[in-house]
């Protein structure tokens, strides 16, 4: 059990955003996240990274309760998301987005910063690499030294999901990642996040709005209705569910 | 022997640096992670009337320096916790209430300030050497804006720094990667204190007379202007926005401006200035906002 | 004098103070609702009512009638070109920007008072009236003009807001700029309208201080701290906060000043501000 979400719930106002929502995530699965517009999907990962704070219930990660936690808390303890719309660092070139993600780098301390001894700049170097290789396997090494505003919508979406695997996360919260990506990216992608979930057991919980994709990535999904869990199964379980199709069509 | 440089000359060289020394720690605050210091002039009055007191009580010049810099940063340390509540705009009202609550203390409290009718302060003593020319003033005023500049130097390009500009670009992503962007502001808050408060025990000891009159929002408008006008996040700006700050009183003085106005045409320019940058800088971003919007064509094309 | 004497009279320094504060606070939330920046320069609109006035009727001798009657339109014609020039470019621009630029147009127009009609004080020539005195308190024919044309001018603006065409598509600009643009309203000229109010507004508060008591280049500034603490303390964008937040922070300096001591009165409200940033901060993320 890595992730388990125990009666969320979460109100504006008088709208339920989310609504006593639970369900587990084991490690190693990959679980996509679907309903209507408005369902609360966006709210729920808010929620669980800490930038919402839950009007009720409970957030286990790891067995421990990360329900009130800072967003910097959780990243640090495993849980990487990414966002609807990119938000990647405008002033610092591709690598530089990259290379600020890792944890525990000692020289972002003030002491360790100034004197940057020679440990600090063999990190440095380390996570350089680090960040190097991984370009390669998105493929966009040949703009690392590119400002980061410069690169096509696509090219974002891949260097902000890059820089989150930089701090090698437990689970990882993808936000529509691909949503107006063209074919080539977005396959690019698909084989990056199953080799990471195959030789690093990265668990991956999805919110897609494009069925084909949704449906053949993931072995499970849940879906949210007003921000209320109606089903939770294969893929196949929920192509057939009726209540599933009612949400999608009886709006 | 030595070639005779007019010691007004001197002078000017002085005040550049401790300005220098305000404008960097400013910088590292407002333009690295984004916060606007409105308080910087009461951790400067803070140091210098450290070592004011401390000069009085008859502590040597050191005793005054390290006061002069630990009181104003614990003060940083403090206000960090309201200040901080808030957004970046925020934050400055925030900072200039603590300010004007230090002047006014400083103004009303004349038993400890003497408010309006100052402090004598004397030369600095360091070890037996002692600061009594303006050689050797400036002698030490570079040493004190060395330290400083270094320190915020290597500080900023070092991985602290990323962090700095991570909060200042975008805070949440910044976050969600694992940095606890709240310690890093209180630091930087606390770091630019110290050095604000050096440039104070400096400027107590220079002047060698400390009174309410210069700690004024006046004050904090010019050197934001020093700093806004050299870039924003760039030291080595910064010193040119701290010289044209500086030599441009000298430079209207030759137009035979009475003394008085002198100041109020220097800040209408700063003001006009300060106008002025925002405009073009907000152009330029907008200029890039829409080559932004032409990338987004590849989604279409795709 | 007698505690109940005391309570009057404090209370109706409350009121006055109050009375101002809000007229000021009023227009001043306005902008912020609708543009949602921090507005240093509007505190100086004041200064310049004030001392445009002035100019017109001691130094012309044309009378203060006809100096108010110059003063208020031709400052906030001035307010509505401010907002072309140096607002309108920034409209998308992160909330920090027209700040910076707001300080630098408040310190251009301080300045430039204090250049033309100097640091010293300076004073309306009114004739000499008689106070009037309630059950013991004291209080002079200017205070009460304030107090009635404060509360007035606030009636009036609240009628406004509520139920005049450009009340309402203030409203609707303050709620999302871009779906009221859709809706078919001239944003352009909303926000021009507003600046011109606020302004004339703020002209007609520096006129009230300054018949009230002296004029000084420095009066705006010590308003645009109460104003500040009033808007925050109503809640940013709150007109009626706004109103309500100036009375207490009216209330908190009179009774300071009386209990402890004048010299702090700027402090006071300041440290209200930073209790109330403390206790209920604006949010940054939105919900924590």
């Amino acid at each position: 059990m890595l992730l388990r979400i125990e009666g969320l719930s979460k109100h504006f106002g008088g709208i339920k955003a989310v609504d006593d929502c639970s369900f587990d995530i084991c490690r190693k699965q990959i679980v996509g996240l679907i309903g209507p517009n408005g369902s609360g999907k966006t709210t729920l990962f808010n929620l669980i990274s800490g930038v919402y704070a839950s009007d009720g219930g409970k957030i286990y990660f790891k067995d421990m309760d990360i329900t009130h936690r800072e967003p910097y808390e959780v990243s640090t303890m495993g849980i990487g998301r990414t966002f609807q719309l990119t938000r990647l660092f405008p002033n610092m070139t591709v690598l530089e987005n990259l290379i600020t993600a890792p944890k525990n780098q000692g020289g972002e301390g003030v002491l360790l910063g100034l004197l940057r001894p020679t440990s600090v700049r063999k990190q440095e170097n380390d996570i350089k690499e680090k960040a190097r290789e991984l370009l390669q396997v998105v493929g966009l090494i040949h703009l690392e030294n590119e400002s980061a505003t410069n690169l096509s919508y696509g090219q974002q979406k891949l260097l902000e999901l890059s820089r989150t695997l930089m701090t090698e996360p437990d689970l990882i919260l993808l936000d529509e990642p691909f949503a107006g990506v063209n074919p080539v990216v977005t396959s690019k992608l698909i084989e990056v996040l199953n080799e990471l979930n195959e030789e690093r057991d990265l668990t991956i919980l999805i919110i897609e709005h494009i069925m084909k994709i949704v449906m053949s990535i993931a072995e499970r999904i849940i879906v949210l209705n007003h921000g209320k869990k109606i089903a939770d199964g294969s893929p196949r379980d929920i192509q057939a569910n009726a209540n599933v199709i009612e949400a999608y069509l009886g709006v | 022997m030595m070639i005779v440089i007019p010691s007004y000359l001197l002078h000017i060289l002085i005040v550049i640096c401790f300005y220098f020394i305000l404008a960097v720690s400013f910088n590292l605050c407002m333009g690295y992670t984004g916060l606007p210091l409105f308080s910087q002039v009461a951790f400067f009055a803070l140091g210098a009337y450290s070592a004011a007191i401390a000069y009085e009580n008859g502590y040597p010049f050191l005793v005054g320096l390290l006061l002069g810099a630990l009181f104003p940063a614990f003060c940083g340390f403090l206000i960090a916790y309201p200040a901080l509540r808030v957004r970046g705009d925020y934050f400055a009202i925030v900072t200039m209430g603590f300010a004007e609550i230090i002047y006014d203390v400083i103004h009303n409290e004349v038993w400890l300030t003497r408010g309006p009718y100052g402090i004598s302060v004397g030369q600095p003593v360091i070890f037996g050497f002692k600061v009594d020319s303006y050689p050797t003033y400036l002698l030490l005023a570079i040493i004190l804006t060395a330290i400083t500049f270094v320190t915020i130097q290597r500080l900023v390009g070092s991985p602290y720094g990323r962090v700095l500009k991570a909060t200042r670009d975008d805070e949440l992503a910044a976050s969600v990667i694992g940095k606890n962007t709240w310690k890093y502001k209180q630091q930087v808050i606390i770091i630019a204190a110290l050095f604000s408060g050096i440039a104070g025990v400096y400027f107590a000891h220079y002047t060698r007379f400390v009174n309410d009159s210069p700690f004024t929002l006046a004050f904090t408008t010019t050197v934001m202007a020093s700093v806004i006008l050299g870039g924003l996040a760039n030291n080595y700006g910064t010193f040119i926005g701290v010289a044209l700050m500086l030599s441009f009183p000298e430079v209207l003085r030759v137009f035979i401006v009475t003394s008085e106005n002198v100041g109020y045409i220097q800040q209408i320019v700063i003001g006009a200035m300060l106008i002025s940058v925002m405009l073009i800088r907000t152009k330029r971003i907008t200029v890039r906002k829409h080559a932004e919007r032409r990338s987004m064509k590849d989604v279409i094309e795709n | 004098m007698e505690i109940s004497q005391l309570i009057l009279q404090l209370c109706f320094n409350m009121i006055i103070a109050g009375g101002i504060y809000a007229l000021t606070a009023t227009g001043y939330s306005v902008i912020q609702a609708t543009l949602k920046f921090i507005n240093f320069q509007h505190a100086q609109m004041c200064v310049l009512g004030a001392y445009v006035a002035y100019f017109v009727s001691e130094q012309l001798g044309l009378g203060l009638l006809l100096g108010c009657a110059v003063a208020i339109p031709s400052v906030a014609f001035l307010g509505v070109i401010i907002e072309k020039v140096g607002y309108k470019p920034l409209r998308n621009a992160p909330s920090m920007s027209p700040m910076i630029t707001s300080l630098g147009f408040s310190i251009v127009i301080l300045n430039s008072v204090t250049l033309i009609w100097g640091p010293w004080v300076k004073a309306y020539s009114l004739p000499s009236m008689h106070n009037i005195s309630v059950f013991g308190a004291i209080i002079t024919i200017p205070q009460l003009a304030t107090i009635i044309l404060a509360i007035g001018a606030l009636f009036i603006l609240h009628f406004f807001i509520k139920d005049t065409k450009l009340g309402k598509a203030m409203r609707a600009v303050a709620d999302n700029r871009d779906y009221a643009a859709l809706m078919g309203i001239d944003v352009d000229r909303v926000v021009s309208s507003l600046f011109a109010l606020s302004s004339g507004l703020a002209a007609m508060t520096g006129i009230l201080i300054g018949i009230e008591g002296i004029l000084t280049p420095v009066m705006g500034t010590a308003l645009l701290v109460r104003v500040f603490a009033a808007s925050i303390i109503g809640g940013l964008g709150n007109i009626s906060g706004a109103i309500i937040g100036s009375f207490v922070i009216a209330g908190v300096e009179v009774l300071g000043t009386w209990f402890y001591s004048p010299a702090y009165a700027t402090a006071y409200a300041f440290i209200i501000l930073i209790a109330v940033m403390l206790l209920r901060p604006g949010g940054f993320f939105g919900e924590k």
